[in-house]
This record gives structure tokens, sequence and C-alpha cells, in this order.
């Protein structure tokens, strides 16, 4: 037998209730209970324009993404369209499918807008970073909402060097807006063997106009600002207040010092990263959630205590180990997915080939973040040895 | 009773061993290992606030120690190898 689609519509309407826009709209504003308003238009549709907390499920994905969407099948459910046929069909299809309570909302989105409801528009992707980002987008736990957060997320990186490389490479890869980076160094050719955001031809150029045109090379979106600095007690506020998460890839005690504390006192998570010749550390400072620098190594090292300096070896590659660790963290952090590296600190071992997390925690009595502070204004430590002559420069771990 | 302690970064360096054992009598805690430790290995004195985890947790010194434990001695690392007095 030959079915038109009038008599679709026809058994639809027989078993899916219809609901007005003004019923909708009690329904949601209504009694507490979880009601799943399901977008079944096309995802373009969507991005446009869809009603607030609706889930975009698109008729061509219907049956094969509702379970995960809705998995009880008594739920209440209000599936709706354009103009509120394509939902009639959607929710006859969930109907067969055993879900007992849907309904279609009449009129569609076109009749809610028309109303004056409030709707929401997405951000929209142009061609190229629906490309670029497409399996970021395959990824529930990024999808385009995560995406976006990625695109409007402004992360600061002290140092442009071996740890800093690594991470600004994946943090522009993946499509962090705004990545600003601080680093007052130039490019020299030992830098090479680690701090990959460089190049041959590069020697003698600051390193942060050598990473701006890598980065934005690699990714137009990004918005790189470098900063030619080397940070101080007078500018690291300045720097980090436009800023939602630093990175602090540095490599001496008096700028993770001041990193530490300047980011407790502007409460802003503080991504940390250091090496050492064969073995690194990460772990996530995030003022309030967990232990902060201080609570590991309250002061510097006394005067008398400081050894011996020689200009110490590093395995190239380690900074990309941590440096990504680093990455990760911070892509974490924008997305707020995951269980972050908060409280927990990795111990890389690279020729044993050993990762051990430790368990640390906040001290009640950490001179920055604890009960009582002590160190209540930023302190500019000085280095012991300098490198270079005795010229502090800041961040080229 | 027996502890195992394992020396990191550059304490790893500076001691010229990457880890020990100790005995100790019962109750000691980790500052009595940290002084027995000081005595063989003199560098560890001077080498300035070190964090020590027990059993890959963070503790401070007076935390006890008991039969088995095994003691990380973890001195701050940075990207070079500098160091810093403070300017004060």
């Amino acid at each position: 037998m030959q079915r038109t689609f009038k008599d679709i519509m026809n058994d639809a309407r027989q078993v899916v209730p219809e609901v007005t826009v003004d019923q909708v709209k009690q329904r949601l504003a209504g009694n507490g209970k979880q009601v799943h308003l399901i977008d079944v238009r096309e995802k373009e549709e969507y991005r446009e324009g869809h009603l607030p907390g609706a889930v975009s499920v698109p008729r061509g994905f219907l049956e094969m993404q509702i379970e995960e969407k809705v998995p009880e099948r008594d739920a209440e459910v209000i599936a709706y369209c354009q103009g509120g046929t394509r939902s009639l069909i959607a929710a006859k299809i969930l109907k067969d499918m055993g879900y007992t309570n849907v309904v279609s909302m009449a009129g569609g989105f076109g009749a809610w807008k028309g109303a004056g409801n409030a709707w929401k528009a997405d951000r929209q992707f142009s061609a190229d970073q629906l490309q670029r980002y497409s399996r970021h987008f395959l990824l529930p736990e990024v999808g385009e909402a995560g995406q976006a957060k990625l695109l409007d997320a402004k992360v600061l990186l002290i140092g442009a060097g071996g740890l800093g490389s690594p991470t600004a490479y994946y943090l522009a890869a993946a499509g962090i807006g705004t990545i600003g980076i601080v680093d007052d160094d130039v490019v020299d050719r030992s830098n090479l063997q680690r701090q990959i955001l460089h190049n041959e031809e590069r020697v003698g150029m600051p390193k942060v106009e050598s990473a701006k045109l890598t980065l934005q090379g690699l990714n137009p979106d990004v918005n790189v600002i470098g900063y030619r600095e080397r940070v101080n007690s007078e500018n690291i506020m300045r720097l980090i207040a436009d800023y939602d998460i630093v990175v602090d890839g540095c490599d001496n005690f008096p700028t993770r010092y001041l990193v530490n504390d300047a980011c407790v006192f502007a409460n802003k998570p503080n991504v940390h990263g250091s090496i050492f010749q064969f073995e690194g550390q990460a772990t996530v400072f995030h003022p309030g959630k967990g232990p902060c620098y201080r609570c590991l190594f309250r002061e510097p090292p006394p005067p008398g205590a400081a050894p011996s300096c020689a200009e110490a070896g590093v395995l190239g590659v380690l900074p990309g180990l941590v440096g990504c660790v680093q990455a990760v963290e911070t892509v974490k952090l924008v997305l707020g997915t995951g269980n972050p590296l908060i409280g927990r600190l990795l111990h890389f071992d690279t020729l044993a080939m050993e990762i051990k997390q430790l368990k640390l925690r906040r001290d009640p009595e950490c001179p920055v973040c604890g009960e009582r502070p002590t160190v209540t204004e930023l302190i500019d430590y000085e280095e012991f040895c300098g490198l270079r002559g005795g010229i502090n420069q800041a961040a080229h771990a | 009773m027996t502890v195992r302690v394992r020396f990191f970064a550059s304490l790893r360096e500076r001691l010229r061993t990457s880890e020990a054992s100790r005995e100790l009598s019962p109750g000691a805690t980790v500052d009595d290992l940290l002084r027995t430790l000081r005595a063989e290995f003199p560098d560890l004195a001077s080498s300035g606030r070190v964090s020590i985890a027990v059993n890959a947790e963070y503790v401070d010194a007076r935390h006890p120690l008991s039969d088995g434990d095994e003691v990380a001695l973890i001195p701050p690392v940075s990207g070079g190898c500098r160091t810093l007095v403070p300017s004060a």
C-alpha cells in the first residue's frame, strides 16, 4: 500500500500530542521536573538559533543518538523543529522506540521566536573552522560548545622556551583564541635542541616574535600577544590581569615565586611545569582548590645553602613531555572537563621511564595561601648566579 | 623498622645516589630520618628546603614512619641550574 506524506502526518498526529509554544513555556518553567527539549533540525539551523537548553539531535541521527541523550523511556520529551512538521514525524519515531511521554511543539522554532520568546544562537564557525576543529567536534566532552570556550579563552605563557614551546604549539593548534607570551630573550642556537617554536633562521630574533610567526602560521584563529619583558614584581599583576589561566614554563626560581604569588593574589590557576636534566614535574596550582607552590616549597633556599652553579643540561625531549602535560591541563581547565591535576604532582623520570604521582596538600601555614599569610606583597628574589654575566634572563627553560 | 629513601632531581646528582635504605627505631618521624641522612650526606643539609612524600603523599617533617615506607625527597625543580638568594 502506498502511503502519502499526508498519511504519515495523520498517523503521527494519532499518537503524538501537539503542544503550543505557550504550553512549552509553562512546562519548561514548571514543576522542576527535568524536561528534555530536543531540537531535531539540521545542525546549521540549530546553530543559528535554538531554544535555551535545547539539545541538538538532527532528525537524520535521531534513532542513533536519542538513547544517549535521553536514556529513560518515560522521560518527558518535547521535540521541535522549524515549523512543527519534522518534529511531529520525529516524535512518532520516538514513540515507536518506546518513549512514552513525547510531544511535538506546534509551529516550531519559528512560532517560538515569532512570539518574542528568548532564544540562543551558538557561536558560528566558519567553514575552515569546521574542518580545522572537526576532531574536537567529534568528542562530546569538547564539541561545539567546548570549542567556543577554547576560542574565547585567554592563556598567558610565562616563557617561550623549552616548556613554553610545546605548550604554545598545542594550545594554538587547539584554538585557544588569545595566547599571551612573556619572554625577554632572543633565540640562541643552543635553544633549538628543545625550543621547537624557533628555528635556525630566527637565531637572534626576539623569542616572542619567533613564537608569533610560528603560532599564527599554524592557526590564524589565534591572537598571539608578545610581551618582550622580564617578569618582575612591577609588571606581573598587569601581565596576568587580562588572562584566565597562567602557564608557568619559566626557568628560574625568582620568576616561579612571583608567578605563584601573583596567581594566588589574582585568584588565577597556574599550570606548573619544571624540568631538570632527565626529570620533570607538572601540576596545577589552583587558588582555593588546592595547594600553591609555597605549600610545597615555602621559601627559596637561604643564601648560604645555594649550591655551586654550573649550567645544567637537559634532555631536549623532556620539556616536550612536560609542556604537553601543561597543554592538556590548560585545555581541560578551559573546558571544565575531566579531573584536573590539582593537588597532584606528576614526576617524570625519563631515564627509568617512571611516572610517579604524588598527592599534595594545602599547607595551612603556607606563607601566601595559608590561614595567616605573611607574604602579602610580591617579592623580587635575586638570582644567586645568573648566566650570561649575571644578567637575569627570564624564561628560557 | 626499615624505610626506603629515594632522591629526586638535583638531590640525586648532588648526593650521587638515587636511593638509600635506613633502619630506624619504632616511632621515628620523617625528621629523625632526615637527621640520620644528613650525617651521611652533608650536601643534603645545605640543599635548602626539600619536600617529602611518604608512599606518594606529601607530608611534613613530624609525620611518623612505618616499616616498609617509601620516602621521596624532592627538591624544587626549575628549568635551569640557577638558584637564588632573597633580596631582603
